[in-house]
């Protein structure tokens, strides 16, 4: 290559050239930090933050909004946490649509759309994913979601241990510490992440939750996927739900949480809370290592030929046809497998029944879209 | 701030300053490119983007 002369000038010229980039890259990094809005519906009682039930969160990037709908009628008390995982869109987009729709008669439901909320604010290290994806709404315009990631952010919480000990005396990998999955209960002083779930367990103490539904999402090659994962303590309640989705056509696998994987909701909800305690999956592709390029699109429509490919060989645990499994797809699901739920919980403990009006129905989002379900930006 | 994010990015400003240092005093053109490459995401560390 040609040698050319540094001089100051060129160091001058090199450096604006930097302070471009940086301008321009740290504007991007910082636009994670901006919460897309929810525009809960006109049944809601009472926003409140996380914070509320432990005070050290507040001002961090940990606290979070809770959105709580009481009904008119005594019954029993659901928790919906979307975002325990910001890099599985069905999740939180699943528990921003039941916010922005239902209409609770009967007991209470709260719902946590950005459970962990610094994890919106980046974005996986050396995936490529896009920082945002968009849902169209049936009138014109838009609605825009971030695609964030597993862990808490660095910023908000660093540097990670080498082995971490986890509240429930589990070792895992050290970053795992910013994995909110894993931290339950939680620590009243410890890590962030651990302060979060610390707050989750209080909030489902104070305001005596009977079950706690944790929305997530899988890779299309993970043998936990379109399952429900349960306590043993709601095994009745998960088998009736997947009967009752069975029978409406919809395939969904039931497993067991195991009694020695400790830290994550389906298991310290349930021993240390005892509460019923159920984690939802749905396929992602954009989640998966078999992937193409990660895409806004991919996330929507869940189409990927490679997914498709690896889904004739007999390498996936779920179909995965040339069509994809779309995000409307997925949410529909996770909403067929809360109502499911509900539904079941009134049957087996009816003084603990939860009755909740304009429920997205299965067939309607997969009909009408997404966008049909979530309200247009005020 | 706590004192080991407070050292870390004392550490990282020492090295800021380094490359900065360096990069007036460089003869090549192409080492000076290179250079700010590496510089920008010290920048972006040190202001505590990413």
């Amino acid at each position: 290559m040609r040698e050319i002369k540094g001089t100051p000038l060129t160091a001058g010229i090199f450096l604006l050239l930097t302070a471009a980039a940086v301008f321009f890259a740290g504007r991007a990094y910082l636009s994670m930090h901006r919460d897309e809005p929810v525009y809960p519906s006109a049944g809601l009682t009472e926003i409140k933050a996380l914070s509320a039930y432990l005070p050290s969160l507040a001002g961090t990037h940990g606290d979070t909004g809770v959105y709580i709908f009481r009904g008119a009628e005594k019954g029993g008390t659901l928790l919906v946490l979307g975002g325990s995982h910001p890099n599985e869109p069905a999740g939180y987009v699943t528990a921003s649509v039941l916010a922005e729709n239902i209409r609770v008669l009967q007991g209470t439901v709260i719902i946590i759309p950005r459970a962990n909320h610094s994890g919106f604010s980046h974005s996986d290290p050396q995936e490529g994913n896009p920082q945002r994806f968009v849902i169209p709404l049936p009138g014109g315009g838009a609605r825009e979601f971030r695609l964030g990631s597993r862990l808490t952010n660095p910023i908000d919480q660093w540097p990670d241990p080498a082995v971490y000990i986890n509240p429930a005396g589990q070792e895992l990998s050290g970053n795992e510490v910013r994995n909110l999955n894993r931290c339950y209960p939680g620590r009243e002083k410890g890590y962030l992440t651990e302060r979060i779930a610390f707050a989750i367990m209080e909030l489902i103490g104070r305001e005596r939750v009977d079950i706690g539904l944790d929305l997530h999402e899988s890779a299309p090659e993970y043998p936990v996927i379109n399952a429900i994962v349960f306590h043993e303590n709601s095994s009745e309640l998960a088998a009736l739900a997947a009967l009752d989705l069975q029978a409406e056509g919809m395939e969904i696998r039931l497993e067991a949480s195991p009694v020695n994987l400790r830290g994550l909701s389906h298991r310290e909800w349930g021993d240390r809370a005892g509460i019923k305690a159920i984690l939802l999956e749905t396929p992602n592709a954009s989640h998966g290592r078999l992937k193409g390029q990660p895409s806004s699109s991919l996330i929507v429509d869940g189409k990927d030929k490679f997914y498709a490919r690896a889904s004739r060989l007999g390498r996936l645990f779920v179909p995965y046809g040339e069509e994809g499994i779309p995000l409307a797809q997925r949410v529909a699901r996770h909403l067929a497998a809360v109502e499911a739920i509900v539904r079941g919980l009134g049957d087996l403990e009816p003084a603990k029944a939860i009755a909740i009006e304009n429920f997205p129905p299965f067939a309607e989002v997969l009909e009408k879209g997404l966008g049909a379900f979530l309200r247009a930006a005020e | 701030m706590n004192a080991m994010r407070f050292i870390y990015q004392l550490i990282v400003l020492y090295l800021t300053a380094h490359f900065l240092w360096y990069l007036v005093r460089e003869k090549k053109a192409w080492a000076q490119a290179s250079t700010v490459m590496v510089l920008a995401l010290f920048l972006l560390r040190l202001f505590w983007i990413k």
